[in-house]
Formats: C-alpha cells, structure tokens, sequence
C-alpha cells in the first residue's frame, strides 16, 4: 500500500510538472503585446457602444477615435477649443453673420472595408443623422443646425438658426462623439448593425469584437495621413487592476489604464515605464441642495465650505492624480475664472466655520441623515473625508454607501442633500455650467438659478471676450451663492512601455479620456 | 422552471440602481439615458417586460444583451467550452491528488503521513481559490514567466486552451483536492472497520486488493455524489478565479452582467445555468449506478 501510494502520487506530480515545462518549452502563446500588436489593457468589463451617437463611454471613444475622423480635429495631446485643426475638412469659412458656414474637404479619402471615397454626401448624411434625436444622444447641440447641404462632391455648407462662432460650432465637428463622420453607404447597406459595426475613414480598422475579452483593430494601409504604425491594436478588458498591472509588468499589454490613487501608480511605475496623467481634468464638486433645512441658509453652506480642507483630499489621493479646484470650471479650460478672488476660494478655517454655524442659529453644529455616496472609491473616500472634517466643527453627516447607479439615482430624484458629483467634459466652461447650474437643468442638483442670465446671454454671444467674461461672472455668483463647493480635479493616468513613441510630443488632455492611438504612434 | 425565471426577473428588478446609468457611465448625457430606457423598454409595466422575457427563451431567442448591443446566445455559447474545461480540470485534479491522499492518510490513521495530509487539506480548504490564484500568478506568470497572465487562449487552438487553463484549474483544483481528501478519509475509515474487509484480509487477499478492490469501491458513493455537487459549486464560485485570470467563461460573463444590471444578459445566463445543473444532478444520479452495481434504476 505504502509502495502504490507513493508510486501514484508520484506519476501525478511528474505529470503535472512535466507538462508545465513542455509547454513553457512550447510557449506560442506567451507574448500577447508584440513589435507590430498595441495590446491596450482597458480598465472596463466591456466595450459598450460603437455608435459614436449612442452615448459611448470613455473606453468606448478611445476606440472609436481610432477608427473614425471628423471634420476637424484637436491637435495631438492637446484639447483646446480655440486651437483646433483641420481634419477631413481641409479649410471653412463663415459669412459675416455666422449664420452660414461652407467647408471644403479634403479628396482621396477613402472608407474602411471598401465603402468607397468620402465626399460631401457622406458629410450631410451624418450631420443630418447627428441632428436626429431618435439616433443621435448628443442631438441637443446640432438643434441650431438648419439645411446641411452638399455644394459639390467636396463642398458642404451648413446653415444655422441663429449666429454661432466658431469656439461653439467646431467642437460639434470635431472628431469625438456625434462629429464622427460615418459612410452613408455603409449606412445604407448595414442598416441596424451599423451600430456595432464601425465603418470610419480612421488609421485603424475594426476587425472583431468578443464582449468582455477583446476588441481589435487593423492597420487600415489606406489612410491619408500615411500608413499606420501597428499592424493591431489589441483592446483588452481587464476591470481586475492587480490582474490589469502584473498582464503589463509581464509584457502581455503596453498600455493600461492606472486607477486614479497615487498607491496605484507607485505599483505600475518602473524602468521602462511612462506615466501619462492627462486631462481634461475630471472636475469634482460638492453640491448642495439649497432647497432643504438647514442648507437653505447662506451661513450654512459657508460654513461647510470652510470646514472642508482640500489639501487633505489631494494629499490622500496624490499630487501625481489630484489637484484643488477653486471655481467649478478649472482654471486651464476656455471660460475658466483666473484668478479666483480670494475671498471666494473659502480656504480652511474650522473657526470660521464655527462662527458661522453660530451666527446661523446653530452654535451646536446640525446633522444631516443620510448623505448617499457612492461605494466607488474614487467618490466614497473623499466624502469619508469630508465626513471627517464636517464632525470638527460640529456637522455629522450619516454617510450611506450605496452602489453607484443606485446613487445616480437617487442623485437625480433628489433626495441627496450633498451630491460629491465628478464631471470630465470638453474643456470649455459652458458644458459644466449648463448641465450643472442652469435653472432647471436635470442635475442641478443645488436648485440654483441665480446665474441663469449670465449663462443665456452667453449662448448667444458672438464676441469671445464677452462670452468669457459673462461665464466668469457666472461663476463668481455660483461661489458667492455656494451652490456647489469646488473641491478637486483628477487627472486620467495611463501608463505605457517607453518603446511606444505616440507620435506626438507630449499628451497633455485627450478627448477620448483615454490615451489616443495616433496614426503615426509605434514602436521605436 | 417558470418559477425559477419568475424569481430571476423580480430578483434583477429588485437590484437598485438605474440599467441606464450603469451601462453607459457617468458623462452619458441625460437624453440618451432617456433613449436607452426606452430603447429595452424599461419604461414599460413590469408584467409586459416579464412576458417578452418569458417568451424569448420559450422560443430559444435571447436577443441582444443591453450593455454592448451584442446577441446573448453567442457569447454565452462561446463562454461554456471556456467554463467545462475549467470545470473538468478542476474536477480532474481534485479526483486524481484527493482520492490518493484521502486513502493514505486513513490507512495511516494518526501517523506522521496522516497529519501531514490533514494539514495540507484543511489547509486547502482555508486558502481562498482567488488568493491562491493570485499566488500562483504571482510567481508562475510573473516571476518565473512560465505560464500566461490574462485571457483562456484560442477556443480553436487546444494547446492554447489547455496553456490557459493549467493556473486557473491549479487553483479551483487544489481546493478541490483538499475537499475531497477529507471526504475520500472519512469515507474510507468507515468501510475499512466493516467486516467484509475483515473477512477478505482473513482469507488471506493481498493488501492491494483489499484496498482498492475492497474497500475504495465501497468508499466512492459518498465521494460521487460530493464531486456532483462540487461541480455545480464550481462552475458558479469559479467566479472569483475567472475574474482574477481574467478568464472567459460563465461566471465572468455573469459578475459582467449583474455589475452593470445588463438585465437581458443577467436572466439568460441564470436560465441556462438552472438548466446546467439540473444535468449535473441527472448525471452524478447516473453516476451511483456505475461504482456501486447495488445501485439500479427501473
């Protein structure tokens, strides 16, 4: 018995072992990352929409940016609303009265799987198809877009309702969400499944999607920019971050995405390794709602604002991610205040708090019972500090954790009287002062409406200072008023091999939100 | 059946947090949530949402999934090859180290040899599959590189498939192997204090035979009806495995589907599993009748 024990357990174990070294002699398969395959590790379970108008999320657009152009561009590693390039656009001009707008586009052009030359019609199909609501999520900022029609084969000219510069029109062109140009004739014959089947004129190609594995791209040798640098990129899914940063450290991917901690870089950095932290920055706020006892009070919301020190969220989030926000738009964006009065930056003094809690009629502090925040980390711990800070002066918050969609939820049916809420958006300021703080709005979460001229005025206005000038002003009133309390920003952070050059000097935002796969990005 | 898919259906709209906002993400602007409600017909009474569901998998067709518009019959058809052979190598490992080793240590009772395989087992039994898993990549994949870190290989490409599996099955399969060790133990203490082992050592058949013409044979009703159970165990709880190897398969598309209240996907693959072990079950009741011929069915 004895004998045949050992004899068994033996067999197993040379079984096991041998085929763990045959295979590792073997190894086709361990290197998935390679000199002509980008093999990005995404941080999403899946890759949700490939319609650049249904409503992509930031993954979703790092993929569609590589497949897809617009009619102009950002420059690479640069979202700047005031200097934009040419795309498949090669030049437009406006009449006087910035109610008309002609663009000529470029030729030879020609779409992915065969689809043809790229022309005009092309062009009016997708602004058309852009201003339907029944297709197109982002319909609402094509509403001033009258007759889209084709001049010639390379002539389009769009007439608008009413005057728009173009620091408003461009970003609606650009090569990001609906500005996507899409075939018409690909349209035509895919129908329906031109919703999972992107069909663009970008340096890459879709080739195949496995939900919840992988997405890959090829090189689309066409392109006329030049010819790609990989012959793949390779999206894969890994949500894991521990599985996600070894899959790098191993050499099976080159880029992933890195969680916003600085506890998260410290474990990617390395040799051989770049970190990338780009915006545009993700711009958090705390809002609170004016309508309810005791926040309805000046005082109060004052004296919430002075309890909170922003120094300590950043310390603990990292100075490589986070950085205080002193206005709700941050100061780099177009339309951002610089420099905030001093006065309104209610930097940290619990004293000050205090006093103002007493002169409130509130000298023993309040409670408010429960606060929802969500249980993702990046929102639930700077709450917890927030939390923290408020019992110093006497404020008790009863913090209920909740899973994320469910505090969407109850964030927009109004019933959390502080709503941490993040928000990364084209970096121009009226984007967040519209969604956030126009009367009204859906998520208004504060039921603020005392910049609602300001904001108006400034759609539209035609002379840029004076647009800028009234968002300012619009932001000076959303601080004196504290609807919304600025607390910090995060940068998104990517961290890629150094043997990826990306084809540009230096990602400073993207627009996707992810790190962008340029035509002329490769190996070196 | 209809019960199960009646529960499944409340139990996901019981779930809180809105589809909508857990699919397309916080920067989703509040139309096209608006559309994507009304798009999968969220907005509709519940019992009409019920009866498209019912009669969808009535008719075998499970539609599109919400979270990435896909059709949910493929990727769930390509996700079972990926569950079953971690099922079965996991399975496979447990039976071929536990079996042994619960035989040695109850024939070694209160030895050396004995406590050692205790310790291993329960060992086993306390060490968390995914930590293990972790452990494993820790130093298999990473340290020494001899095994990949992500993904379950080329479904067309066996070598592939069986390089992919070798960590993940070492982990669910070592837990495995102490599970059945103790089972395999106490099982075999019990048959070989019968008398019918007695009397075959008395009449003077070898101690091999004895062991495992004897006394093994007898012991395996418990340890077949343990493994059925095991295996419909498994190819749920290899969730947490198949998320740290990053593995496709049931589980993995399953953890998908409830974190982002993909509805569609979620009551499709919960349908399927219901049905998966009600097979297993069929098949361990099989199962008895081939290790202990006392057992028939009529």
């Amino acid at each position: 018995m004895n004998e045949i024990g050992r004899r068994a357990f033996l067999w197993e174990l040379g079984i096991i072992g041998g085929a763990a070294v045959g295979l590792n002699l073997v190894d086709p398969y361990r290197v998935y990352a390679g000199e002509t395959t980008l093999a990005y590790g995404v941080n999403s379970r899946d890759i949700r929409r490939l319609d650049p108008m249904s409503g992509p999320n930031s993954n979703d657009k790092t993929v569609l940016a590589a497949i897809f152009n617009g009619l102009v561009r950002t420059r690479p590693g640069e979202v700047n609303a005031e200097r934009l390039e040419a795309d498949l656009a090669e030049r437009w001009e406006s009449s006087k009265d910035l109610k008309s707008w002609t663009f000529n586009l470029r030729k030879g052009v020609e779409f992915h799987q065969g689809f043809g030359e790229f022309t005009a019609a092309d062009v009016v199909f997708s602004l058309e198809r852009a201003k339907d609501k029944k297709t197109n999520v982002y319909y609402k900022s094509y509403l001033p877009f009258g007759k889209i029609e084709a001049l010639d084969k390379y002539t389009v000219r769009v007439q608008l309702q009413s005057p728009q510069t173009a620091l408003s029109l461009l970003p609606t062109l650009l090569d990001w969400q609906a500005g996507m140009v899409l075939s018409k004739k690909a349209a035509e014959k895919l129908g329906n499944k031109l919703k999972t089947t992107p069909i663009g004129t970008g340096p890459y190609m879709f080739k195949e999607f496995i939900p919840q594995e992988k997405l890959v791209l090829v090189r689309n040798d066409n392109y006329f920019r030049g010819k790609p640098g990989f012959e793949q990129v390779v999206f894969r899914m890994l949500p894991d971050p521990s599985s996600r940063t070894i899959a790098f450290k191993a050499g099976e991917i080159d880029v992933m995405d890195v969680d916003r901690e600085q506890r998260a870089i410290d474990q990617v950095k390395g040799p051989g390794v770049v970190i990338e932290s780009f915006g545009p920055a993700s711009v958090h706020k705390l809002h609170m709602d004016r309508t309810r006892k005791p926040l309805n009070d000046l005082r109060v919301r004052q004296a919430i604002a002075y309890a909170i020190n922003r120094d300590d969220i950043v310390r603990f989030i990292g100075g490589d991610v986070a950085q205080p926000l002193f206005s709700v738009i941050p100061a780099d964006f177009v339309g951002g205040l610089d420099p905030v009065p001093e006065r309104l930056k209610y930097n940290h003094d619990p004293a000050k708090a205090k006093k103002l809690l007493a002169d409130a009629g509130l000298p023993d502090g309040f409670s408010i019972d429960p606060v929802y925040i969500s249980e993702r980390p990046q929102f639930r711990r700077p709450m917890e500090i927030i939390q923290n800070e408020l019992a110093k002066v006497g404020i008790k918050i009863n913090l209920s954790v909740i899973a994320h969609p469910a505090w969407h939820t109850k964030n927009d049916e109004g019933s959390n009287p502080l709503v941490l809420r993040a928000a990364t958006r084209f970096p121009t300021a009226n984007f967040i002062l519209e969604e956030y703080f126009l009367g009204g709005g859906k998520r208004n979460y504060s039921h603020f409406s005392g910049a609602d001229a300001e904001l108006k005025r400034a759609q539209g206005e035609t002379d840029l200072v004076v647009q800028k000038k009234l968002w300012a002003e619009a932001q000076v009133k959303i601080l004196e008023d504290l609807a919304a309390f600025p607390t910090h920003t995060l940068n998104t952070i990517v961290a890629r091999k150094t043997k990826m050059n990306l084809g540009f000097a230096k990602c400073e935002s993207s627009l996707s939100g992810g790190l962008p796969i340029k035509w002329n990005a490769r190996f070196t | 059946m209809f019960a199960v898919l009646l529960f499944i259906f409340v139990v996901m709209r019981v779930l809180p947090g809105d589809p909508a906002y857990a699919i397309l993400g916080d920067e989703a602007p509040p139309e096209a949530l608006e559309q994507f409600r009304t798009n999968w017909g969220l907005d509709k009474p519940l019992p009409q949402q019920f009866w498209s569901y019912l009669s969808g998998v009535v008719t075998g067709d499970f539609g599109l999934s919400m979270a990435n518009r896909q059709p949910i019959f493929p990727q769930i058809l390509r996700a079972i090859p990926y569950t079953l052979d971690l099922t079965i190598a996991g399975s496979a490992i447990g039976l071929l180290f536990g079996i042994p080793l619960g035989v040695l240590t109850a024939r070694y009772r209160n030895t050396p040899i004995d406590y050692l395989g205790r310790f291993v087992s329960l060992a086993g039994l306390s060490m968390p599959t995914f930590y293990l898993g972790i452990l494993l990549i820790f130093f298999l994949s990473f340290k020494f590189r001899w095994f990949p870190v992500i993904g379950g290989g080329d479904l067309s490409d066996p070598w592939s498939r069986i390089y992919h599996l070798v960590l993940p099955a070492l982990s669910v399969g070592l837990s495995q192997t102490a599970y059945i060790t103790r089972i395999t133990r106490s099982s075999f203490l019990e048959v070989i204090n019968t008398e019918f082992v007695q009397t075959a050592r008395a009449k003077g058949v070898t101690e091999r035979r004895v062991m495992f013409r004897h006394a093994l044979r007898n012991a395996l009703v418990p340890i077949v009806s343990v493994v059925g159970i095991y295996v419909g165990i498994l190819i749920g709880s290899s969730i947490l495995v198949t998320i740290v190897f990053n593995r496709p398969g049931l589980g993995k598309l399953m953890v998908g589907a409830i974190s982002t209240h993909d509805y569609t996907m979620l009551q499709s693959i919960m349908a399927m599993y219901a049905g998966i072990i009600v097979v297993v079950n069929l098949l361990t009741d099989l199962a008895y009748g081939l290790v202990d011929p006392r057992i028939r069915y009529r």
